[in-house]
């Protein structure tokens, strides 16, 4: 009997602003009245326990300085960290980044592609069709504003992998499609000591929301929403395990997990 | 043949302005009013357009998530101080089966009921953050339309209905929305319930609060620009400032 080792992963969370208040219709369909929320912006890094290997599930926003030399329509965040800095203090060398997994490809989930020139970038077909034509409530999020260059997706075009549907990326990540806040929006299910981490995007702001499936203000698909809510429940009772949302501030209280 | 149009009003309710256009920081009310319309022919005869809704009573005896008027009128009287004998009625379009659009069909019992079937079977069906407005609670005994579905004549797309009325399917706030156009000798009028709840929907591209896609909401907004017509919302408190149209 082999006794070959499973490959298992960490997940660090890194974090790229402090936490900001947002209006609640921005998290809950139809939340006229209500307390603000605070959310984060980020994206996780996975290293794993065999070599110095590590992958990128999303790669953030554009950094404050980028922000105000593009006169991105970003929000300005003073002091808010770049992920190339974020990176250097984790230890982790973008050069040794040959995955890249994006959940969607809303501008505040796929900038910063300059720092992985040894990747290749994951993301679902729907979701590459669906930024080149997004409806105008959109337009900013998929960065179709009339700036000089391309949206920060389109600049790696040619080292784009599209997927479609769910995937084995390698041993212990899978891709699974779970449309809802985007057409194309997957989510990525990462194998650590600690059992399943499902990485769901911006499906669900907080875990709670997953808990209450109380709608995403923020969505293309509604079927789509619930429909996906299902399967990544259906995936917690065959293989157990959470979920992780990039914007919970609450996500990036551990160094890691896993 | 040309039409004449008499909006049937049956009260308010001030909501945020988000409601009426997507996520507006407008911190004013937006005057949400309830209503219905009625078609007359040339001949006299009266043809409905959406079915109104329930009255308060019903609404607080049956525990209905729906909202209550304010300044509430009730449409079986309102639709019969007009001349409507609701026996006499044998046709009833209805753009879509939401809660203030198709109650009180049980009235009209030799009336064929003309929806797009799309929207019955999201109406059977809707998500569960819709089921309020579709009527789906426990302890009602289902919606409303449901007690006429035997009068329902399903339609499958655009109709040309009859001369003076076409029908032309404008989803975005249901799948199975549709809209009314209307002939009158003052020209079309285009009764696009809910794409347009205020006429500043249509002429400045804002989705309306409750939207079930985006998509399919903006693929209207083009596809409407191909018609000509004066629009008539019965969320429109402007609307009821005239007694007829046409």
């Amino acid at each position: 009997m082999s006794d070959r080792q499973t490959r298992k992963y960490k997940i660090i969370p890194l974090a790229l602003s402090e936490p900001i208040p947002l209006e609640p219709a921005a998290f809950y369909y139809k939340a006229y009245k209500g307390e603000k929320e605070t959310i984060i912006y980020g994206c996780f890094a996975l290293t794993n326990n065999m070599d110095d290997e590590v992958i990128m599930v999303d790669t953030g926003l554009a950094s404050q300085e980028d922000i105000e030399k593009y006169d991105y329509p970003f929000r300005k965040m003073p002091g808010a960290p770049s992920l190339k800095q974020v990176l250097a203090e984790h230890n982790i060398d973008p050069l040794k980044v040959k995955t890249v997994i994006f959940t969607h490809l809303h501008q505040d989930h796929c900038f910063n592609l300059e720092l992985f020139p040894n990747a290749s970038f994951y993301v679902q077909k729907v979701e590459l069709q669906h930024a080149a034509t997004p409806t105008p409530v959109e337009y900013k999020s998929y960065q179709k504003y009339d700036k000089p260059g391309l949206p920060a997706w389109a600049r790696v075009f040619g080292r784009l992998q599209t997927i479609e549907g769910d995937r084995k990326i390698q041993e212990g990540i899978r891709a699974l499609l779970t449309p809802g806040h985007t057409p194309g929006s997957q989510s990525v299910a990462v194998d650590t000591e600690e059992g399943y981490y499902y990485l769901t995007g911006d499906n669900y702001y907080f875990p709670s929301q997953f808990e209450s499936g109380r709608m995403n203000g923020n969505f293309t698909n509604l079927e789509g929403w619930y429909q996906s809510r299902l399967k990544i429940q259906d995936e917690m009772k065959a293989h157990g395990g959470q979920i992780l949302c990039v914007h919970d501030p609450a996500a990036y209280t551990r160094t890691y997990y896993g | 043949m040309f039409y004449k149009i008499y909006p049937i009003y049956l009260g308010y309710n001030d909501v945020e302005s988000s409601n009426a256009f997507w996520r507006s920081k407008d911190p004013a009310a937006y005057r949400l009013t309830c209503g219905a319309f009625v078609l007359e022919d040339e001949s006299g005869e009266y043809i409905l357009v959406d079915s109104g809704i329930p009255t308060s009573k019903e609404v607080q005896e049956k525990g209905l998530p729906h909202r209550q008027m304010v300044d509430e009128r009730y449409y079986m009287e309102e639709i019969q101080k007009l001349g409507v004998v609701p026996e006499k009625v044998k046709t009833i379009l209805l753009t879509h089966l939401h809660w203030d659009h198709a109650w009180n069909l049980s009235n009209f019992p030799n009336a064929s009921i003309y929806v797009q079937k799309r929207e019955m079977a999201h109406a059977i069906a809707p998500l569960p953050h819709e089921r309020g407005s579709y009527s789906l609670v426990p302890g009602n005994g289902g919606p409303d339309w449901l007690k006429a579905i035997l009068q329902i004549v399903p339609l499958d797309g655009d109709v040309e209905f009859a001369p003076g009325i076409r029908l032309v399917t404008t989803p975005g706030h249901t799948p199975g929305s549709m809209s009314v156009l209307v002939d009158t000798k003052d020209g079309t009028y285009g009764i696009i319930s809910d794409f347009i709840i205020h006429p500043r929907n249509f002429t400045e591209c804002i989705p309306v609060g409750s939207i079930n896609s985006h998509n399919d909401w903006y693929a209207t907004h083009k596809k409407l620009q191909g018609y000509d017509f004066i629009s008539l919302s019965v969320h429109d408190e402007k609307v009821y400032s005239r007694k007829v149209y046409g």
